[in-house]
């Protein structure tokens, strides 16, 4: 059966009718996709693919709608290698490089069901697509099918239930109308202590015009409000029995209240001309107008105050003794050890008041506070990352002939991102004093260093005031691309390649005391010329096999969140900020034989000169610190494998695979600024006369499974599906710390020599190590602190549907889609190192030993379990 | 067409009210001094007084500066929070205190400020807790092993605190707020007798017209660099003339503060470093310059 289509140039940018119910895989696919589109309990931005159309990529078609939970993505690349369009037009958020798909598209799901895959090489007529691939979203009205479609969905996931409708006239009179919007709620989500209050609405209205011109419009909004969880350490889990245990959340007054609420709100439109200038060429241009709020609460503390956090270190039963030592064979607690560790065990299972915040004791402090006529202790701030953007996109498409097609586009964006906190709440107290705990601290309450915003020196902040820091970051992107695409018998060949300028710039809207000069007003501009090229051969042997071959090499400017060493006080950029080198290449074989046929990719692709920033407190300097890796180097490699075997019509089996590896190939430059002092950047390591450096060599890149499989079996008959899947997760790695990686911070050895003459040294693994030569100024050799690797992972899947044709072309479809139905609540998907060191230093008699703390960061990262069993029930009703 | 107006005008109208009414959260603000704090309660269950625990476990402190003994039964008595840890200066200990007598309550943890202001009144069971020397001093708490291998007696556990030291009530205008107001002739004349030590370290005093240098003659109270092994430095406050010791922790809030020049009135909890006195600031706000 021949199955392999050789590639014929159309127009064929026809996107899915999302209200159009077809037959059997449509059918199958409209029955299934609401649950994938709108699950928020992952990522936002993997969601984004889940229901995208990979016709010709049998991989990312099924990889993207099976894995999302596992937090894979496509060669484990960072999502902001990812291109997602809307009518063509970028919507990466150009300060992250990451879209999240959620905040724009929640409870959207019937405005956003009309998505094309997008892959690296292949040709599109949208736009120049990135290294991770991608997908547009076709938000034209006159894609939405007339009719109506009132939606009621149950789960116990991130929400609890959402109603949808939607309406759409189709064409008439050259009219199309759209309208969908819906609600989703949860009083408490499946985790205990958040919550999710969302609506949404989507309008569209498309005028055509004529056969040549069409102009359509579409305003999204969506407010939200979702409280969040947390991860935490094994012990916090163990002493909370259970490992959804969430300690962002704790009573007030008799109702549960969360330290961390997510705000988002992104009003947005688009406004897309379609110009078809005859059968074969056509011009489509995009402006896209985003306002988006995002803020996050947190609670903040004056000084000597309590840490209010519930798994704070200084509470864990591990703090009084070193456990772990005395587990593996080192000393034993004593009796009064003992017994502390045991109150402070007994105290976190007494109750669950005593493992959750404690609101009213915050309030109690206070209100004592303010009776003394002082101020809040505690208060809760919202720290916001706004942004207001154009987007416009103009994008080309002539086709001259059966063999050869041009496209060329034009992309612009103008983004003015606001960087600011705000008070949201000051816990019953009257005012706060804007200055930096820390600082104050150092220099003393009434030195200019302690004052946040030397301009209203210790200005007193009320609700809703804008304190702390305040600062845009303004961001300019234009890029010209091309692709040229030419077939000729069993070959096509595609060459794709741009050329991009961005200018970065921060504005400081606050004079800071740590940094008078260089903290308010503009920074200046820095300017990246960047761009690429990428080719892709396509040989056809026959109807049955095909291969392609592909590489590319890719300039890219750093992304802004990465361009300044400590953007929330001063305007110094991170030295030698420069493009980002990608060079990427994969082969692909796709076969069709009888009733089987698959897909098997080989991929390579090495990034250089990348920059990573980690924000922390250095408890050894005790300042809130940035670390700025540069320089760094990747490489990912790997297989990926797709397989089906249809049975009949009615009965197929799939398996997918992906095995890879995704490591720093380098060991990265460091530069570390204390936020809450005056002192420069550092990035030299003075004892050994050298670059500061971090041990990045051989890391893995966190939390992504560099295995994953899984296998599937799809049944239908009369109008019921059944879809059973099993996936397996393996050798998914923890975000290590690049500060406990430091030269500077790892311990340092001096060689030696065994009889033979040989050097020798020996290292604990759980610090790492590293070994210079006599004269304390060469890196001989080193050993890097161990990389945790989660246990490997299994989770079967079910989902069932059921669609339901009634009189008068009215349909019904009924889904249930089961998570995790084995209940496996011991999977590990996600965690990170903390930055903090196990060792302090202590200064007598003018010199300095290290000393070892009773409570051991190495051996409590913070991690997060896998959801346990959950469902979705979702009833579409058209009518 | 009306079916269509209708179903836009529905939804519009719907979602309208629910985006301006989603947003809104109503968190009622507890009023936690009414419970806590509007009145003191008085303290019930007491099997004792402050002044008979401090004489009953007399031969535990004064003969020895690292001797203890555990509590085996109920030992329950009242007093009066009159300096804590509120600007880091005293660090894991209030300081508690009924009439002319005072205790040292250590406490493993930080920020007791808050839960223990001044003028809190607390009753202390000292079941399963232990009564020593702390330097000569009497202090309620649990032995711990110095990283030296040293036996000391630190703090009860933090949360063995909340049953132990129980918040009944607060009187800011209670009698054991009030410093003892004293001077170089008191204090020079005190010292003379142990008993007197005991029975007034440690204590909450002010004195009038005194002197603070900084160490090292420094201008501020404490620099990071100068501190010793304690996380302290030794500045001196001058009395009558008289040198005293006024230990400043590095790491107080305050510690970077200038130090006022002149003569000053100064609240501090007295305390003994051997046979001598020293003073402790509780806070910044305890120097004020003198009338």
């Amino acid at each position: 059966m021949p199955f392999l289509s050789v590639p014929v140039l159309s127009m064929a940018q026809t996107p899915t009718d999302s209200l159009a119910g077809k037959e059997n895989e449509d059918l199958e696919s409209f029955v299934f996709s609401d649950y994938e589109i709108d699950d928020e309990s992952t990522t936002s931005s993997q969601t984004a693919t889940s229901l995208a159309n990979y016709n010709d990529d049998a991989f990312l078609s099924k990889t993207n709608f099976r894995f999302g939970h596992s937090y894979y993505s496509p060669h484990n690349y960072d999502q902001m290698y990812r291109s997602n369009t809307i009518n063509g037009a970028n919507v990466n958020d150009v300060e992250s490089g990451v879209f999240r798909f959620s905040s724009l598209f929640g409870g959207l799901s019937d405005a956003s069901r009309n998505q094309q895959g997008l892959t690296v090489y292949e040709q599109n007529a949208l736009n120049y697509v990135d290294i991770g691939g991608g997908s547009d979203v076709n938000v034209r009205a006159s894609q939405f099918a007339a009719g109506n479609k009132a939606t009621l969905s149950l789960t116990n996931r991130n929400y609890i239930g959402r109603v949808m409708f939607t309406h759409a006239t189709g064409i008439r009179n050259g009219w199309a109308f759209a309208l969908t919007g819906g609600v989703r709620y949860g009083e408490e989500g499946n985790m205990k202590g958040t919550y999710m209050k969302s609506a949404s609405l989507f309008l569209g209205a498309e005028r055509i015009f004529n056969k040549h011109h069409s102009l359509s419009l579409s305003l999204i909004a969506q407010p939200t409000d979702q409280a969040t969880s947390s991860w935490t350490t094994e012990e916090a889990y163990w002493l909370a029995n259970s490992h959804y245990y969430n300690p962002f959340w704790g009573w007030q007054n008799g109702k549960k209240r969360s330290s961390r609420v997510r705000k988002t709100f992104e009003p947005t439109a688009f406004l897309t001309w379609d110009w078809t200038l005859d059968d074969n060429t056509k011009l489509t241009t995009t402006n896209i107008f985003r306002y988006a709020k995002y803020g996050q609460t947190y609670i903040n503390r004056t000084n000597n105050a309590a840490d209010p956090r519930p798994d704070y270190y200084h509470y864990m039963p591990s703090s009084i003794f070193d456990i772990y030592g005395a587990m593996n064979g080192g000393t034993a607690p004593n009796d009064w050890e003992y017994y502390e560790w045991q109150n402070y065990v007994d105290y976190w299972q007494a109750s669950e008041h005593n493992r959750q915040i404690d609101w009213d004791k915050m309030y109690m402090i206070n209100q004592n506070s303010v009776k003394d006529g002082g101020e809040a202790v505690y208060f809760l701030e919202e720290s916001h990352n706004d942004q207001l953007a154009w987007n416009f996109a103009s994008t080309f498409d002539k086709i001259f002939n059966a063999r050869n097609r041009l496209n060329v586009g034009l992309n612009l964006n103008h983004t003015t991102a606001m960087h600011y906190k705000t008070m949201a709440d000051l816990l019953g107290a009257n005012f706060h004093t804007d200055i930096d705990r820390f600082a104050s601290s150092d220099y003393g309450m009434n030195s200019a260093e302690a004052q946040n915003d030397l301009d209203n020196p210790n200005k007193q902040i009320r609700k809703n005031d804008k304190f702390g820091y305040n600062y845009n970051i303004l961001i300019n992107k234009a890029q010209i691309w091309s692709s040229y695409t030419y077939t000729y018998d069993n070959l096509s060949l595609v060459f794709s390649g741009n050329v991009n300028g961005t200018t970065i710039e921060r504005d400081g809207k606050m004079r800071s005391g740590r940094s008078p000069e260089h903290s308010k007003g503009r920074s200046g501009a820095a300017k990246f010329l960047s761009g690429g090229m990428k080719a892709q051969l396509g040989y056809t042997v026959n109807a049955h096999h095909r291969f392609h071959f592909s590489a590319g090499y890719e300039m890219r400017p750093p992304i802004s969140n990465h361009a300044f060493l400590d953007p929330q006080i001063k305007n110094d950029y991170v030295p030698d900020l420069t493009n980002e080198q990608v060079f990427h290449a994969d082969i692909t074989y796709k076969f069709g034989v009888g009733k089987f046929n698959g897909q098997l990719r080989g991929y390579f692709t090495q990034f250089s000169n990348q920059v990573e920033q980690t924000q922390f407190f250095d408890d050894i300097e005790e300042k809130y610190s940035y670390l700025t890796m540069t320089g760094i180097q990747k490489r990912h490699y790997g297989g990926e494998l797709a397989l089906e075997y249809r049975f009949n019509s009615n009965l197929s089996a799939d398996f997918v695979g992906a095995y890879g590896d995704a490591y720093y190939a380098n060991n990265a430059n460091a530069i570390i600024i204390y936020d809450n002092a005056t002192t420069p950047a550092n990035g030299w390591d003075q004892t050994h006369k050298m670059p500061l450096k971090v041990i990045t060599k051989d890391m893995k890149v966190g939390c992504t499974p560099l295995t994953a499989l899984s296998l599937g079996v799809k049944y239908n008959i009369s109008n019921w599906f059944f879809e059973a899947r099993g996936n397996y997760y393996d050798r998914s790695y923890i975000y290590f710390s690049p500060y406990l990686r430091l030269t500077d911070v790892m311990p340092n050895v001096n060689m030696t020599y065994n009889q033979m003459g040989e050097p020798q040294w020996d290292v604990n693994p759980m610090r790492g190590g590293v070994l210079y030569d006599e004269t304390g100024q060469n890196i001989v050799d080193y050993v890097a602190k161990k990389q945790q690797k989660f246990d490997d992972a299994f989770m079967v899947d079910l989902s069932i549907g059921k669609f339901i044709r009634l009189n008068k072309g009215r349909t019904m479809s009924i889904n249930l889609n089961l998570t995790n139905i084995t209940n496996n609540t011991n999977m590990v998907l996600r965690g990170r190192e903390e930055n903090r060191s196990d060792y302090f230093d202590v200064e007598k008699y003018q010199k300095t030993t290290q000393k070892v703390k009773q409570y051991k960061f190495g051996y409590n990262p913070k991690i997060a379990y896998a959801y346990p069993f959950n469902a979705f029930l979702n009833v579409n009703y058209k009518f | 067409m009306k079916k269509n107006i209708f179903y836009v005008l529905s939804v519009v109208a719907g979602l309208t009210f629910t985006l301006t009414s989603c947003n809104k959260f109503d968190y009622s603000e507890p009023d936690m001094l009414h419970d806590v704090y509007n009145s003191d309660t008085e303290a019930t269950g007491t099997t004792t007084t402050l002044a008979q625990v401090k004489e009953d476990y007399r031969v535990f402190v004064t003969e020895n500066q690292h001797r203890w003994q555990k509590v085996e039964e109920d030992v329950i008595f009242d007093g009066y929070v009159c300096a804590n840890d509120i600007s880091g200066n005293l660090y894991q200990a209030i300081y508690v205190r009924k009439g002319d007598d005072a205790i040292v309550v250590g406490i493993n943890d930080n920020s007791l400020w808050t839960t223990y202001p001044v003028g809190t009144h607390v009753v202390i069971n000292l079941k399963d807790l232990y009564v020593g020397s702390y330097g000569y001093m009497m202090k309620i708490g649990m032995p711990y092993t110095t990283s030296g291998g040293n036996a000391r007696l630190g703090g009860m556990p933090k949360f063995k605190a909340k049953d132990a030291v129980k918040v009944i009530g607060q009187d800011e205008t209670a009698p054991e707020t009030v410093p003892v107001e004293v001077n170089s002739q008191w204090l020079e004349a005190k010292k003379k007798d142990t008993n007197e030590m005991h029975q007034w370290s440690p204590m909450l005093v002010s004195v009038k017209n005194a002197t603070i240098k900084g160490y090292n003659g420094r201008a501020v109270y404490a620099v990071y660099e100068d501190r010793d092994a304690g996380n302290g430095v030794n500045d001196v406050i001058t009395v009558d003339g008289k040198n005293y010791t006024l230990r400043q922790s590095a790491l107080a809030s305050f510690s970077a503060d200038t130090i006022p020049t002149g003569p000053v009135d100064v609240i501090a909890v007295l305390t003994r470093y051997g046979n001598d006195w020293q003073f402790s600031l509780r806070e910044a706000k305890d120097v004020i310059p003198a009338e």
